[in-house]
């Protein structure tokens, strides 16, 4: 099948390390720009194939009357085989002896974006698939948009179907230009740009034979020695625990949450928001007992479970903070906002804003502007946000909350906004404003003991 | 923190946010690796405890040790065991000679559709994994199934920066899945770490077999290996490239047969 015999020893074999994270990849791009069969392509490569699946694969292409369709990969339901389309994120691990991947598939298609968000999400890295012949697309624009809003910094881009173009160097050019200088309004590194045809197997796996202008690296190459640049972990001190739950399965008195940011030991004296009440961490428990490598210690990521020297009224939605260092409340963020559901944002209506375990109704008290992410255009004063527009807006929510700027502390600077049952759309925190003064309606309820 | 380690935070945070937000819980337990780490994590969660009914769906036609072992470890970890089985349809003749898809239909999905009932149950947690099968790949953490139990696909809410659909229309009902990317080679270190106690089933037997996915007696069949312990597991797992689920009869009936079973409500 592949000319480039020469290079078959790159083939996977088992030797990385399987405790080793792998590389999450996010493949985004306009419909039919070839996402599924580079990912295929990618695998079949790598010998990454189980047996079962290429024969399942094999059978489901004989009974269509189809040539062998390495999309049917990841389009495991059957309506995405039959439509040839990807409807739903999944995600397929493989690995070469440099590293484990996780591939994770996303949908081009714009009915399908809040799917694509889902994936998205979890990568470090995201290469964007763009069609040598049809060049630049809504959906090109509009997922390297939503990359950089989900807070992924890091792409490739990939020029697919160079078979299509006679491996043109010119065309390559073109699009290279255009797309790096569109991409570089928005804060994304753009790592490198390579030249595939993911139907032949040019440039994947395997040097292309038919580029000999193109000198960089092979995708698989590239992405054996990336390396993202850690997120700078800022504001150290500043301990953010949001309160998930408070347990009362024994004589304990266990308040359970993620830390979100920061640092906590036994003995830290600690502030609970909003009220703003003070105590020390007296332990932090954990099962079974002989599991006791943080349970003096804990940082950001661990799931803890303390006991407070004191008493105080505590519930899910308190965010527990460093008492030298706690933030305002606030009553107002001004905040980004991505709009996913039909039913377009509206100032007339109040929805849930989530943030962590706080949970709080909102409003949305101005809109500044939209960005059209479809055209990248603003439209300014607008009176709402229609489906998959972001916006810059102030929110006011009923019950002071615990917000961060999202480029300081990033996991208590996002949130969702919940419209009855369903996720309606995204947001980062830009700013956030304390209370104004005679607006404060704090809960005067003295301290008291919560037993669950 | 370790891969392992990651996930095994995520799955904390999981579990509590499901008992938190989910009236009446439960959990799926098929006594296989994957939902014993869940029962693991479970216990880690809460401290020790497990404050909530743990359902075994029995179709009666379960390899033999499995229920031995079932009884022997709900005793042991002192947690509360609903049985659920189709007592019915078993009166009736049902096996897989009726067609594999019909008798797990019956026998694990109409059974759990009935201890749903019969316990008010609104939502279950569930050890199924991303890397299991194409349909369980397009899973979401938190998953809801309309009154009939049907799973709309095509519609599933987005899921992100840890945030989980966690609002529901009454008479839904709910399955979370703590473990949804965990891959079997996850679960197996994790299981080397914790020593966590597997049913002797997944080791070779002195005739060089272990099963590597448990279910019934009549689908399952266990594959030739000489691993004899978690770690000759995780070795024999690293080189081995078929895949996990070969030895399930019901999923090679038809080229979609999980995703029809899945959308009926099947776990
Ligand atoms: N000529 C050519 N066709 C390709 C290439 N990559 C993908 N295709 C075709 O483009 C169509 C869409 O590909 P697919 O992978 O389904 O795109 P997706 O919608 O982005 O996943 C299919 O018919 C593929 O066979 C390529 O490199 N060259």
């Amino acid at each position: 099948m592949d000319t480039n015999t020469l290079f078959q020893e790159t083939n996977a074999s088992p030797q990385s390390n399987s405790k080793e994270t792998p590389l999450k990849l996010v493949i985004v791009g306009h419909v039919d720009h070839g996402k599924s069969t580079f990912i295929g392509r990618m695998l079949y490569d790598t010998d990454s194939i189980e047996p079962e699946k290429l024969d399942k694969i094999q059978r489901i292409c004989k009974d269509q009357h189809k040539p062998f369709e390495f999309a049917f990969l990841l389009d495991a339901l059957e309506e995405e085989q039959l439509q040839g389309i990807t409807i739903d994120t999944t995600q397929i691990r493989f690995k070469t002896p440099k590293r484990p991947f996780l591939i994770i598939d996303t949908p081009g298609h714009k009915e399908f974006l809040k799917n694509m968000v889902t994936g998205a999400a979890n990568a470090s890295l995201a290469l964007v698939l763009i069609d040598a012949l049809e060049g630049i697309q809504e959906q090109s624009k509009r997922h390297s948009y939503l990359l950089s809003f989900l807070g992924i910094q890091h792409i490739m881009v990939l020029v697919n179907k160079m078979d299509l173009i006679q491996y043109e160097e010119n065309r390559f050019n073109e699009i290279c230009e255009e797309y790096t200088n569109f991409l570089s309004t928005l804060d994304i590194n753009v790592h490198q740009v390579v030249p595939i045809s993911a139907l032949n197997g040019d440039n994947i796996v395997f040097p292309s034979m038919q580029m000999p202008w193109y000198t960089g690296p092979t995708v698989l190459s590239f992405l054996e020695t990336f390396q993202a640049t850690e997120p700078v972990v800022q504001a150290q001190n500043f301990l953010r625990l949001p309160v998930q739950d408070v347990y009362k399965f024994d004589h304990r008195r266990i308040i359970t949450g993620r830390i979100e940011n920061g640092n906590l030991s036994v003995g830290d004296k600690i502030k609970v928001l909003p009220l703003g009440h003070e105590a020390t961490i007296q332990s932090i428990e954990a099962w079974p007992d002989s599991d006791s490598n943080i349970t003096t210690s804990a940082t950001t990521g661990h799931t803890v479970g303390i006991t407070l020297d004191y008493p105080l009224f505590i519930e899910r939605g308190n965010v527990i903070v460093d008492s030298q260092y706690a933030p305002q409340p606030a009553q107002y963020l001004w905040a980004n906002l991505f709009w996913m559901q039909k039913a377009p944002a509206s100032m007339e209506k109040r929805y849930k804003l989530k943030l962590g375990s706080q949970e709080v109704s909102v409003f949305i008290q101005e809109i500044k502007r939209v960005l059209k992410t479809d055209t990248m255009t603003f439209v300014s004063n607008p009176r709402q946000i229609a489906q998959f527009d972001t916006a810059e807006v102030l929110l006011r929510v009923e019950r002071p909350i615990i917000a961060d700027n999202f480029h300081e502390i990033s996991r208590t600077g996002r949130f969702v906004l919940v419209d009855e049952y369903n996720v309606a759309g995204g947001g980062v925190v830009l700013s956030t404003n304390p209370l104004i003064a005679d607006e404060i309606v704090l809960e005067t309820e003295s301290i008291q003991l919560s037993d669950r | 923190m370790d891969q392992v380690s990651t996930l095994e935070e995520e799955s904390l945070y999981i579990i509590r946010e499901a008992y938190h937000k989910i009236e009446n819980l439960g959990m799926l337990w098929s006594i296989g690796k994957d939902s014993t780490v869940l029962m693991w994590l479970t216990r880690k969660a809460f401290f020790g405890h497990v404050p909530f009914p743990v359902i075994h769906i029995d179709t009666s036609f379960k390899i033999p040790e499995m229920i031995a072992y079932r009884d022997r470890m709900a005793e042991e970890w002192d947690f509360n065991l609903i049985v659920g089985q189709n007592t019915e349809a078993l009166k009736e003749g049902m096996d897989y000679t009726k067609g594999r898809l019909n008798c797990c239909s019956a026998l694990k999905t109409a059974a759990l559709k009935q201890v749903i009932a019969q316990h008010q149950i609104d939502g279950i947690l569930l050890g199924i994994r991303h890397d299991e099968e194409g349909s369980r790949s397009k899973e979401r953490i938190f998953s809801s199934r309309n009154q009939a139990f049907e799973w709309d696909i095509k519609d599933q809410p987005p899921e992100f920066w840890d945030t989980y659909r966690t609002d529901f229309p009454p008479g839904d009902h709910v399955r979370v899945h703590p473990l949804l990317k965990w891959s079997e080679l996850d679960i197996w270190p994790y299981i080397e770490r914790h020593n966590i106690p597997l049913i002797d089933l997944y080791f070779a037997n002195a005739d060089g077999k272990r099963y590597r996915s448990l279910g019934c007696a009549p689908c399952t069949s266990p594959i030739q290996s000489h691993a004899r312990s978690v770690r000759e597991i995780i070795e024999e797992l690293e080189t081995i490239k078929s895949s996990e689920r070969a030895g399930r009869a019901q999923d090679q009936e038809d080229l979609h047969a999980m995703e029809k079973l899945r959308l009926a409500g099947y776990m």
